[in-house]
């Protein structure tokens, strides 16, 4: 399936919108810096928010059109996957329930990113993928926030030829 | 002639990233992504939420950090690309300060700020105004939150009047003295020496 | 009784109130709309801003040309609109008025203004 994507641009303020929804380009220095500033204050809920972040900000856009296309099933699962690869951040394999599900990447911008700017890293650190793919599940089986709780277990960053997390719902 | 931003803006808005087959966007030296606006400015506004008021200051310059250095890998990446050459290049002849004319088009062509140069002295100082950026999205505040403008400004301007790419890193940096996001009509943005 | 400092937006809001005047444009040589304030009925201000740094850039070139110097102000009669240029240092402004009934009123009442706009920015 191929997904149905509606650029506007918005003469006054020069912004430009996929299916209604502001969308900015930026690049894996960004990304990567912006991952290391959550690494760096993890402390004070750092990564956390970073997943967050992606997860809040995502949904929407993927409740939007789940919504106007009426997809339903498993379809839904690969739509968050299409909108993944639309947004540059990689090529994504999902599947799962409501109650739990696998996803790997085969291409990932955040790690492929760090990789050309740092190496190697020790430990996974697409928490912005662990977000996106929390508000995939979300948005597919009608979940509130939060109700997913996904870890990377392997990384291409530390290694590893995929990406790799598990989904598990969580009481909210 | 210098180069007319109209012109720039027309040629370059309707120039729309594609993903590879493996989900990726390389151009312009680097990987892209298209995001929500509403991503990064929750991460800012989260993170300086939770952050306790002795690391605030920190965490802000770590943000503009972010932005500063993709400004300049990035713009490096744009001012040599095809496209520039082809859209920008032909209307240059004042040299860098034309480039950053051009730099800062396509920055507005692109949707990250609607911005451009109110003033500049050559190598030394120049000044930005936004009328519109997506940073100033969300609640007012009393802290002026335009941390990728900033970065990116120091970035672009090192990259026309520092060292040659890439070696010009770390001589300017840049302070937002205006903020839509803090009730003023615009941003501004001054960029002075280190 | 101090002077209350004056931004560049009181200045062009005065310029705006004059009697005639549609609207104002401070834009750089790239025609990038540095600020303005009113409206015009048949354009939007960042046109106007791209068209008078336009016209501004083909004027400078043939005083170049012509050896002539820098030009001081210059001033379009339309059908429906006239259209006036100071330069602001590098900058220049634009203002958009009705018809040019109100030219020397306006001429007239931005002498100090332009001057003082130009120290402003």
């Amino acid at each position: 399936m191929t997904l149905e994507i509606k650029h506007t641009f918005d003469e006054k303020n020069f912004r430009h919108y996929l299916n209604g929804f502001n969308m900015v380009l930026h690049c894996h220095h960004y990304m990567s810096l912006t991952t290391k500033l959550a690494i760096d204050f993890d402390d004070i809920g750092g990564t956390r928010i970073l997943s967050e972040s992606a997860e809040d900000s995502v949904r929407p856009l993927l409740e939007d059109y789940i919504r106007n296309h009426k997809i339903s099933g498993d379809e839904r699962l690969r739509i968050g996957a299409e909108f993944y690869s639309l947004m540059g951040m990689g090529k994504m394999e999902i599947s799962g329930n409501a109650g739990a599900g696998n996803v790997k990447l085969q291409k990932s911008h955040v790690d492929s990113g760090w990789l050309k700017k740092w190496g190697n890293h020790d430990n996974p650190v697409n928490y912005f993928t662990r977000g996106y793919i929390a508000a995939v599940f979300g948005a597919s089986f009608d979940k509130p926030a939060r109700s997913y709780r996904v870890t990377e277990n392997e990384a291409i960053v530390a290694g590893a030829n995929t990406s790799s997390f598990t989904v598990e719902m969580v009481q909210v | 002639m210098t180069v007319m931003r109209d012109k720039v803006v027309k040629d370059l808005v309707d120039i729309t990233v594609k993903s590879d087959q493996d989900g990726l966007i390389p151009n312009f030296n680097v990987l892209v992504n298209q995001l929500p606006t509403t991503f990064w400015n929750s991460f800012a506004e989260r993170m300086l939420a939770a952050a306790p008021p002795e690391r605030r200051e920190a965490l802000e310059k770590a943000l503009v950090q972010c932005a500063y250095e993709c400004g300049y890998h990035t713009g490096y990446g744009i001012i040599t690309s095809e496209e520039f050459k082809a859209v920008v290049m032909p209307m240059v002849t004042e040299g860098a300060k034309d480039v950053l004319r051009g730099a800062y088009a396509v920055f507005t062509a692109w949707g990250w700020a609607k911005s451009g140069i109110m003033q500049i002295h050559e190598g030394e100082r120049m000044t930005i105004r936004a009328s519109d950026y997506y940073e100033a999205d969300g609640s007012k505040s009393d802290r002026k939150r335009a941390y990728m403008v900033r970065g990116i400004s120091a970035a672009f301007f090192e990259l026309a009047y520092s060292d040659p790419y890439p070696n010009g890193m770390n001589k300017f940096r840049c302070e937002q003295t205006k903020g839509i996001e803090c009730g003023d009509a615009f941003g501004e943005f001054v960029v002075t020496k280190m | 009784m101090a002077d209350i400092a004056r931004s560049s937006t009181d200045i062009l809001k005065e310029i705006s109130g004059i009697k005639g005047v549609n609207a104002v444009v401070v834009v750089g040589r790239d025609g990038f709309v540095i600020e303005s304030n009113g409206h015009m009925a048949n354009s939007n201000l960042d046109m106007l801003g791209a068209a008078v740094a336009s016209a501004i850039n083909g004027i400078s070139e043939m005083g170049k040309e012509l050896s002539v110097g820098t030009y001081s102000d210059l001033f379009v009669n339309y059908k429906q609109a006239m259209i006036m240029c100071f330069p602001v240092g590098d900058a220049i402004c634009g203002i958009a008025g009705e018809d040019s009934s109100t030219l020397g009123l306006i001429r007239h009442k931005t002498q100090k203004l332009i001057p003082e706009l130009e120290r402003l920015l």
